[in-house]
């Protein structure tokens, strides 16, 4: 499955996507821990394939899913 | 009581006459400051009275508490005054030296009233009042007319002109929406420059500056990141995705054209005074100078507009900037031209929207917004408003809870007042208590001041920011209760206007789906309902 990187989760990875083996969204964010190890799992939020926002980490994934992660922060 | 001067100065433009205004405790600890305490001014001054550019109409700058303090981003200040684009409330809120200035010249509040004979400045050194021909200064951008030793807000040419969106700019900054600019001009009042010693006692100096160390801290962290690292022009690309970045007066939810618009050179990054986030990025214009750009403005004269053309983008920010006029009603009054096609405005015309934003600084037709424009060549459903306020760049067919935020808006579509966004962004269900928690944590927010891009570092707002109240002013407000008061007042207001719940609406174009128009105005009677009954 594919994380999509936006706003800060982006600038940390130093890139827009990355590709990660994970069924669940606790292994898509345990993933994204290890790419990223500077960035605070606290203040992102994620939308699956840009539909909802899911925050439960044993949702399951399929594999052609994509979780995009964004800031828990929207003001703008 | 400590933290206030208990006054507020009364400027009364026609008479060329000041006198100060005693501020009793009980008021104080009820409406706190910033809009709280604007509103009731303005309110008592007889503002909801008279039309919004009438010499009678009162303009109020009113400071808070916190001001002065060094608590992280408390240098803030509203401005409050009846609207002439909605005809209802209107509270602005700006940053910076020039609330710092204003509160050490001796006051809670400054409200102007009255009409000069000419275009004068209004100068407040230290308590004393003076006023000064300020013909010399016409036509001149805000920033042009400081004068030394002192802090200044000024209007620019769109105030001058009555432009119905024209700001009030002060240290760079702008009090932007709803046409404070033009009540200004209205009173040919071009500046006001204030100063002074004065400063108040606080009831723990302290806890005082214990509390601001422990939130300078928590503002380094990564509930600030965002702000700090990238600002709010982070958005663009992330509502992009979501579908939720208005495009070409609001037809689409998604711009092809946001990939180019984004990577924008960035020069510096400034903070207002008495603030450690800095959430104020510098980008480098096609000029070589640099222009703060923040994501609204950059929705509002790029996507809104059809045009991907990031240079451009900057350049008509700047220029907006020096106009003094609001970029969201700027952009929002544009887009429904370019529907129409109006004056031969197209998406995605560049040349045509420098030369409609400088019309706008000129009294034309575009100076009166997108209301009254769609109004006059009979199209009404393409202005993209609520109360005659152009919605700001949060596309409401996928944000549910900020349909009805804007819907309700007591100064129209308004995505501050409401912030009802956050619970669009969030896991939680839709639910109208909510969003009305929500308004009331906002209201206090802009009644004590503090920055909205600090909230996500407080673990309890409602108890932290007591607190905050508490040691500088010595009394422990219940934010979630004057919140709502603050609310309520505004409602009250926008009655004595003539507001009724048909106000309470949204464009056509943005209803469908699951939100029809009956379900919208069974949510704005729900909220009506939960407010005044739960109050």
């Amino acid at each position: 499955m594919r994380l999509e990187l936006y706003g800060i989760a982006r600038l940390r990875a130093g890139r827009p996507a990355l590709d990660v083996d994970a069924a669940s969204v606790g292994e898509a964010l345990e993933a994204l821990r290890r790419a990223c190890p500077g960035l605070d799992p606290g203040h992102l939020l994620l939308s699956l394939n840009g539909e909802r926002f899911v925050s439960d980490p044993a949702l399951r994934l399929a594999p052609g899913d994509t979780l995009v992660v964004l800031n828990a922060e929207a003001g703008g | 009581m400590r933290g206030y001067h208990g006054r507020y100065l009364r400027i009364d433009l026609s008479a060329r006459r000041a006198e100060e205004v005693a501020l009793a405790d009980a008021t104080l600890q009820q409406w706190i400051g910033g809009v709280g305490l604007g509103t009731w001014i303005c309110r008592e001054e007889g503002g909801a009275r008279c039309d919004a550019l009438s010499p009678r109409a009162p303009l109020v700058f009113a400071l808070s508490p916190l001001v002065g303090t060094p608590l992280t981003t408390s240098a803030k200040f509203a401005v409050v005054a009846r609207s002439p684009l909605t005809g209802f409330l209107s509270d602005a809120i700006s940053s910076s030296h020039f609330a710092i200035a204003a509160k050490r010249a001796g006051y809670d509040a400054i409200a102007v009233a009255g009409r000069a004979e000419g275009w004068t400045r209004v100068v407040v050194d230290d308590g004393a009042v003076r006023f000064e021909d300020a013909e010399g200064a016409w036509g001149r951008a805000a920033a042009e007319c400081g004068i030394d030793g002192h802090r200044t807000a000024a209007i620019g040419p769109a105030g001058e002109a009555l432009c119905l969106f024209a700001t009030i700019s002060n240290d760079g900054r702008h009090a932007g929406r709803g046409g404070l600019g033009a009540v200004m001009g209205s009173k040919r009042l071009k500046a006001i420059s204030v100063r002074g010693t004065k400063q108040v006692a606080v009831a723990d100096p302290r806890g005082v500056v214990e509390e601001a160390r422990r939130l300078s801290a928590l503002s380094f962290g990564p509930a600030t990141a965002k702000y700090r690292e990238l600002g709010t022009v982070a958005n663009l690309l992330a509502f992009n995705r979501l579908n939720m970045l208005p495009t070409r007066n609001f037809a689409e939810g998604s711009f092809g054209g946001a990939e180019a618009l984004d990577g924008m050179k960035r020069k510096a990054r400034e903070s207002c005074a008495a603030c450690t986030i800095g959430c104020e990025h510098i980008f480098e214009m096609p000029s070589g100078e640099g222009v703060r750009l923040e994501y609204e403005t950059l929705f509002a004269l790029g996507p809104g507009l059809g045009i991907d053309d990031r240079g451009f983008v900057l350049s008509a920010a700047a220029l907006c900037d020096r106009l003094g006029i609001d970029t969201i009603s700027a952009g929002g009054t544009i887009a429904c031209a370019m529907e129409a096609g109006f004056g031969g405005l197209r998406f995605g015309d560049t040349a045509g929207v420098l030369r409609a934003l400088e019309s706008m600084a000129e009294g034309g037709p575009l100076s009166r917004g997108s209301k009254r424009l769609a109004e006059s060549i009979g199209r009404p459903e393409i202005a993209m408003h609520v109360k005659g306020l152009e919605i700001p760049g949060y596309d409401a067919r996928r944000l549910p809870a900020m349909a009805l935020g804007f819907a309700v808006g007591t100064r129209g579509a308004d995505h501050n007042r409401s912030s009802a966004y956050e619970l669009d962004f969030s896991t939680e269900a839709f639910d109208v208590g909510r969003i009305i928690e929500i308004e009331n944590r906002a209201a206090a927010m802009d009644s004590l001041i503090l920055c909205k891009f600090l909230r996500g570092v407080f673990a309890d707002f409602g108890r932290e920011g007591a607190r905050l109240v508490e040691l500088v002013a010595g009394f422990s407000p219940d934010l979630a209760a004057a919140g709502s008061a603050i609310c309520r007042l505004r409602r009250r207001f926008n009655a004595e206007c003539g507001w009724t719940p048909a106000d309470d609406t949204l464009p056509g174009r943005l209803l469908g789906g699951a939100m029809t128009r009956e379900r919208l105005t069974a949510l704005v009677a729900q909220y009506h309902a939960v407010r005044h009954g739960a109050g």
